[in-house]
């Protein structure tokens, strides 16, 4: 009787300790694939330079080309340097005005005071002032020949850093204004990966985390640390709104919610010389161990 | 690390790997258990054979993990 009673509770043992291995199972396949810091959502960042002539004219060589490596200080392209040129032949030539005016005006004051009391104080005293304003004004030639040689050294745009050429629109011949770009140049040494991790995530991230960055396609992991966790996102609710000026809520779910992504800046250890990084490439972050 | 699979263009999550090796595994374990009649010893055949079936997918991904 007890032996049939055991037989009758053994089926129902048996698939007790296999549904508890199977909980047990399952709590380590939620904690490592859900729980796990890992996200799809990332994108490869450089600084993009926007490079403008701080001058203005036409553009008599383009020596950059799309798409080529540039070191730091390389030449990019030329500005017309005629107009510059004559700038700093007019600067040099209202120099040397100045100087012979200082001279006259520095005689006529020290004449002017040698003649002691034969001439009024006043006119004295108008001369030693014309001979410091003369003085002035020379400082200011001299300034503004310095800044028609900084001009002329403009005209020619070299590298500010490193990096690739890219979306070059600009040839010989195209009319370049100052300040306004005329082709983007990719910082070569400032890539890094921006990571976009769920909020619910972000709590157990740290800055100094050993992240491994896997590029879509290849099947390399490149090595990286947690550099930064972004400390604000935009909040749609706190714009001002059209509507007399009332902040415009937007309604929510109160059972499904969608986890915001927060920014996570990935900075690279070594990247392989072969591997071509592009700022947009997509990326997939995992942290820790 | 965890990581897609690109499948033809159509990227996969890594679970999916996961759930097919752990069902390669469960094929002939499964056969093996039904030939010899293991499932008597069980109380809900089906119920058991799930729980091998979650077993394996623990095993297969800490496999992934390591790999």
């Amino acid at each position: 009787m007890a032996e049939r009673r055991a037989a009758r509770w053994r089926p129902i043992l048996v698939t007790g300790a296999l549904l508890a291995a199977a909980a047990v199972a399952a709590w380590f396949l939620w904690f490592h694939y859900v729980h796990q810091l890992w996200t799809r959502d990332a994108r490869v960042r450089a600084a993009v330079i926007q490079v403008a002539p701080d001058v203005s004219g036409r553009i008599t060589a383009m020596t950059a080309a799309d798409n080529s490596r540039v070191a730091p200080g390389d030449a990019l392209f030329a500005v017309d340097p005629e107009r510059y040129r004559l700038a700093v032949e007019r600067a040099g030539a209202e120099l040397e005005h100045r100087r012979q005016e200082l001279t006259l005006r520095d005689d006529e004051a020290a004449r002017r005071k040698r003649l002691g009391r034969a001439v009024s104080s006043e006119e004295r005293e108008s001369a030693t002032r014309l001979a410091e304003v003369a003085r002035a004004d020379l400082h200011a030639a001299q300034a503004a020949l310095k800044e028609a040689r900084l001009d002329l050294e403009r005209a020619r745009v070299s590298a500010p850093a490193g990096g690739f050429v890219t979306h070059l629109l600009a040839h010989q011949g195209d009319y370049a204004r100052a300040g306004e770009p005329v082709l983007t140049l990719v910082d070569g040494d400032s890539f890094w990966v921006e990571a976009y991790f769920r909020e619910t995530q972000v709590h157990r991230l740290a800055v100094g985390d050993r992240a491994r960055v896997r590029l879509l396609g290849a099947d390399r992991v490149l090595e990286g640390r947690v550099a930064g966790i972004a400390r604000g996102i935009a909040n749609p609710n706190a714009t001002a709104g059209a509507d007399q000026g009332l902040p415009p809520v937007s309604p929510t779910f109160e059972w499904v919610r969608l986890a915001q992504r927060i920014p996570v800046r990935i900075e690279l250890g070594e990247v392989p010389g072969d591997l071509t990084l592009v700022a947009g490439m997509t990326a997939s972050v995992s942290i820790g161990r | 690390m965890l990581h897609e699979i690109d499948l033809g263009g159509v990227l996969l999550p890594p679970l999916m790997p996961v759930l097919l090796v752990a069902l390669l595994l469960f094929w002939p374990l499964n056969r093996l258990i039904s030939r010899y009649d293991g499932y008597r010893f069980a109380w809900h055949p089906a119920l058991a054979g799930l729980c091998l079936y979650i077993m394996l997918c623990a095993l297969s991904l800490a496999l992934f993990l390591v790999v």
